[in-house]
């Protein structure tokens, strides 16, 4: 029986099934929000942050995005999917924050933790979960030539419901988060159709350690973020859109190959570093196809 | 030596004799007067050669209205041979034909055909072997009349769509699973594939209850959908009742499958199997003159063909499957004459591990499943000469789910372990028989009981598992919350019932109830504070749950059904949390109303149609707040609505054909109350049509299936926000499940052939073609990452599932 008779009888159940919409998440081929980074990224309700935002285009990173600025006024419901609630959206679920820079430097709203973490207006309301990580997000609207694109500043809200000793121990152990940064990477030139790998490095306190209440143990339970890392170009093919290391895995890099495309050109990069917690990191750079 | 094979007269059990008292699917019971039982005018003995051994071959004998034999069909068998050489005597039989209300009318009786050994003086031999145990000859007894004892079969609902596993085996695309029958039958969506969800009239999957032996079980499939949880060759027949049935069931909103076990058949017997999908094997034996066993095991590798050929973008990856093992052991004993326990365990094993790796970590996706039941129960039946019976059936099991999953950045962990027992005691007895103008009146009562003590572990997401109404995308990853609870519930029901067969004349009015008490407790009222422990609750609900039927047989081929019937179900254990569900949810409620016909347009061709409405209130749903209050992440603000006619024409066997095409037309709904507007149920299909045919030639027997279906809504997405945090996009939806997968149809084709080996061995090789045109039929609407264009998975392609057993 030839090999192709007997993958119709066996393995017909197996074949491809999934379309292949042929779009990649690292081409960038029209105004995009990349990412949008508060700094510092971890603060008390009410601190006062700065929050820039990187907006990618096809002919490079708009330096001076015009850029509309909202807090989101109210919490998604419990059950959606969704990051943030469909009613900020809407002009009439934010709260306008600045409409024009392209940079802000504003308060995080005081009420965050009642509405988006676990303070509650009385003892028989729930009061909100937090991600894997322990915490709790107050959404930022931002809208770039009418991209819509939501950045989430994390808000100490306090220790978490748990017993008086592990909140004291809370206390003592857990330091805010900070946005990791990303050492440079260039790549000045590159020959048409060629691969070459590139490379995203961090420091190695870029990766925090950070505890976080496990309920499920009742115990304070240590771990080490991972790093996550987006790439983006205006042409050519990335290996991955996205790549990285998880919590267990050590290295301070993440490789992704790139081939170039097949014709003399410039190509923007931009490469943007995540942690699990908010902290957020990028850089674009420029390289010349030959 | 040269053994004779004598066929024993001894016609035992039967079914009902008129017209309309076929067996088949969408059959009803006529039950009118029968004046006069067929009589044997001619028996035929039948000879097996090289039998060792006596024998007992249970048939359906169908009987013209002239007494002429026009259908044999074998309920149990003593192997091939023997089968072979019954069926081939019956059909000389000869009848008296059967008198309903004094008129010759068609019939259908069931007839055991027992063999014994009849023993010449073996020939002088130089060694010889010592002669066999032999039964001396028993003459023929002749019966005058059916003798009405046996095991008796599961009530008629008056809308029941039943088949025989001889015929379920023969039916293209199901490669030989009876259990999968039930897929082609009217009122029953399509499942998705690599799904075993039941999806009928409009009911969530966990509204429709399954039953083997009438014990409860949790699933009539494996968890891909592949096969049945119960070997085909322990299955009698299956019923599907999509709605409005009798008293004596209950717990569920929605419908009622039903599984019947075979009985064992005497001697040995087996066989051994393998197909694409899986190997599986059974064997059955005497242990004396009233006791029988057997037991039957399959294991599923459909997993290891995946793994032998990878391929880059293979249908595991979007639609997992597991591993499946199923086994089950039974065994008969005959007491005395009308008194029979079946003692059964059943027991079902799925699993799945994967990982799915990507330099991405958050694409990472690390899962791990096992689901798992186990049943064992004792079946006491006894019939009494008048025909009075007493059924008990006391069970208790195990359910298991485990469900680690790690996709996206928050994990999922979800663990339930159930401990089910109950009791289901049935009590029918006939209190007058018709007389004139005094109706017929047969009185039923029984208790169905059913308790499940269950400990749950449920950390991760509030959006998983999901459920319906769930506004969402495929493949989505679910919400950033994360939360944990680990809680133990019991819900225990108690449900007497009873109801009556009262005839008067050519209708049968069938009224009766349920009064269903449910005690419900848990060990946690509200979330767990550090300094608070946890606080537990117990209550008790009830709700009279009336039902009615009635059935007017207009002339010996035409009849008018009508059913009605209220009913309830408490809320699954896993809503029952007070994390992720709402410890004080009460009963959801459903009423169902059909009327129906069912013409016999010739004594094995029948028409029915059936049409149905369907109400169901205090449904659970997801609370609408972003801030619900403590304990209340559900409430019970769900309705829904469904309504259609369904058809069905079935030819029954006749000179090696049967088949039926089936169509139903339907729309099922739901909304939060106060909402103005009902959306379309995430299952509503609103027509499912169904062909199915087989054709014996010979050793050979082809069949074919053509199924279309609508698909199920969906929510259209009309945009998308970027989230920076998780550097993913969010969809903007449009109006709830305002589109449709596009539709599905599929041609199947099924040949098989068998081998007479001698000496009782019998080889079946068979080839089941699904989707003989290769269509890629649409299973779900997928999108770009960035919700920008979308597009469909495929289903199956064409597939060519090859099989063979061997058996004696």
């Amino acid at each position: 029986m030839n090999s192709t008779v007997r993958r119709t009888l066996l393995v017909g159940l197996l074949a491809a099934c999934v379309p292949d919409l042929g779009e990649r998440d690292s081409l960038i081929t029209e105004t995009t929000v990349l990412a949008i980074r508060g700094e510092p990224p971890d603060v008390e309700p009410g601190a006062n942050v700065h929050f820039d935002v990187l907006v990618a285009t096809p002919e490079g990173p708009m330096t001076a995005p015009v850029a509309r600025w909202d807090y989101c006024a109210a919490a998604k419901r419990l059950t959606e999917n969704g990051s943030v609630s469909s009613s900020c959206l809407f002009d009439s679920g934010v709260i306008p924050v600045a409409a024009g820079p392209s940079a802000i430097d504003t308060n995080i709203p005081s009420n965050a933790c009642n509405v988006f973490g676990p303070r509650t207006l009385t003892q028989d309301d729930r009061p909100r979960d937090p991600d894997i990580t322990g915490g709790y997000y107050q959404p930022l609207r931002v809208i770039v030539g009418g991209k819509v694109g939501f950045g989430f500043e994390r808000v100490a809200c306090g220790a978490p419901l748990a017993p008086a000793d592990v909140v004291d121990d809370f206390g003592k152990r857990y330091h805010a988060n900070r946005n990791p940064t990303l050492d440079p990477i260039a790549l000045a030139t590159a020959t048409r159709g060629a691969r070459v790998v590139l490379r995203a490095t961090w420091p190695a306190d870029a990766a925090e350690s950070y505890v976080v209440y496990d309920i499920a143990n009742k115990v304070l339970a240590l771990h080490r973020e991972s790093m996550r890392v987006s790439w983006f170009a205006t042409a050519g093919t990335f290996d991955a859109d996205r790549t990285g290391r998880d919590e267990t895995e050590t290295e301070l890099f993440t490789e992704n190959g790139w081939t170039a495309p097949n014709r003399a050109q410039n190509v923007d990069f931009y490469v943007v570093l995540r942690d699990p917690r908010g902290g957020t990191a990028f850089q674009t750079f420029r390289t010349k196809i030959e | 030596m040269n053994r004779l094979a004598v066929a024993l007269f001894v016609a035992m059990t039967t079914c009902s004799t008129w017209a309309s008292a076929q067996q088949g699917v969408g059959g009803q019971p006529a039950k009118r007067a029968v004046t006069k039982l067929p009589k044997l005018t001619r028996f035929v003995e039948a000879e097996v050669p090289g039998a060792t051994e006596g024998a007992s071959v249970v048939l359906v004998i169908e009987l013209s209205a002239t007494g002429k034999v026009t259908n044999v069909t074998v309920v149990e068998s003593a192997g091939p041979a023997f089968d072979k050489a019954a069926v081939e005597a019956a059909k000389q039989f000869e009848f008296e034909p059967a008198e309903v209300d004094g008129k010759p009318a068609p019939a259908k009786i069931t007839y055991r055909y027992e063999f014994s050994i009849k023993v010449e003086e073996p020939p002088p031999a130089v060694v010889a072997p010592p002669p066999p145990v032999v039964e001396p000859v028993k003459p023929l007894e002749k019966t005058d009349e059916v003798q009405i004892t046996g095991r008796p079969r599961e009530r008629k609902q008056v809308v029941d769509y039943s088949v025989r596993a001889e015929q379920a085996k023969k039916v293209a695309g199901t490669q030989g699973d009876v259990l999968k029958v039930i897929q082609n039958l009217p009122g029953i969506s399509r499942p998705p594939v690599a799904s075993g969800q039941i999806v009928v009239w409009g009911s969530a999957p966990k509204e429709t209850r399954v039953y083997v032996d009438g014990v409860d079980i949790p699933a009539l499939y494996h968890g891909s959908g592949l096969r049945g949880t119960v070997s085909s060759d322990l299955v009698a027949s299956i019923d599907l009742v999509p709605g409005a049935y009798g008293a004596e069931y209950g717990r569920g909103l929605g419908g009622l499958v039903r599984v019947e076990t075979r009985p064992l058949p005497r001697g040995v017997h087996g066989f051994v199997a393998a197909d694409t999908l899986d190997g599986s094997a059974m064997v059955t034996t005497s242990l004396g003159e009233r006791v029988r066993v057997g037991g039957a095991f399959r294991y599923g590798w459909i997993d290891e063909v995946f793994k032998a050929y990878p391929t880059d973008r293979d249908l595991g990856d979007t639609f997992p499957i597991p591993r499946y093992r199923d086994g089950q052991l039974k065994a008969t004993f005959d007491l005395k004459k009308d008194v029979q326990v079946d003692t059964v365990f059943l027991w079902s094993d799925d699993a799945l591990q994967r990982t799915v790796d990507s330099p991405d970590p958050a694409k990472r996706k690390v899962e791990a499943t096992r689901s798992h039941f186990w049943r064992v129960y004792a079946r006491y039946t006894s019939v009494s000469e008048r025909g009075d019976t007493v059924i008990l059936t006391p069970f208790y099991g195990q359910d298991g789910s485990r469900l680690d999953q790690r996709f996206g950045g928050t994990p999922t962990a979800l663990t339930s372990d159930a401990d089910r027992y109950g009791l289901r005691a049935a009590l029918k007895s006939t209190a007058s028989k018709p007389d004139g103008w005094m109706p017929g009146i047969v009185v039923n009562a029984g208790l169905d009981a059913l308790g499940t003590a269950t400990t749950s572990k449920h950390a991760g997401s509030l959006t998983l598992p999901p459920r319906e109404g769930d506004i969402t995308v495929f493949g989505q990853p679910p919400g950033d919350e994360y939360a944990f609870d680990a809680y133990k519930t019991h819900i225990l029901n108690l449900g007497p019932y009873a109801f009556a067969d009262v005839r008067l004349g050519p209708v049968l009015i069938t009224p009766g109830a349920r009064f269903d008490m449910y005690l419900i407790e848990g060990n946690k009222q509200l979330p767990p504070l550090p300094t608070v422990p946890p606080i537990g609750f117990s209550r008790l609900e009830s709700a009279l749950a009336p039902r009615a039927s009635a059935r007017w047989d207009v002339n010996p081929r035409f009849a008018l059904t009508a059913a009605y019937g209220q009913y309830n179900q408490a809320p699954e254990p896993d809503d029952l949390s007070s994390v992720f569900g709402t410890p004080d949810l009460a009963l959801a409620k459903a009423t169902h109303v059909t009327v129906g016909e069912s013409l016999h347009i010739t004594d094995s061709l029948n028409l029915d149609v059936v049409a149905f409405e369907k109400s169901l209130s205090d449904l659970p749903v997801r609370s609408r707040l972003p801030n619900p209050i403590l304990g209340r992440l559900l409430v019970q603000n769900g309705e829904a609505r469904s309504y259609g006619v369904q058809f069905l024409v079935r030819q029954e066997l006749w000179h090696g054909f049967f088949g039926w095409a089936s169509y139903a037309m339907s729309k099922s709904q739901r909304r939060y109350v106060g909402d103005e507007l009902w959306r379309p149920f995430d299952f509503d299909q609103p027509h499912v049509l169904s062909l199915v045919g087989s054709q014996e030639i010979g050793p050979w027997s082809i069949g074919a299936r053509f199924r279309y279906a609508s698909g199920n809504p969906r929510t259209p997405v009309i945009g998308s926000t970027y989230d920076a945090r998780n550097d993913r996009y969010d969809p903007i939806f449009g109006l709830q499940n305002a589109i449709r997968i596009p539709a599905f149809w599929q041609l199947d084709f099924r040949i098989d052939r068998t081998f007479d080996l001698g000496r009782g061995f019998r080889a079946l090789a068979f080839v089941d073609f699904q989707n003989l045109t290769n269509r890629a039929n649409a299973e779900e609407i997928v999108y770009t990452s960035n919700f920008a264009r979308r597009d469909t998975i495929s289903g199956l392609p064409f597939i060519a599932v090859v099989g063979g057993r061997l058996e004696l």
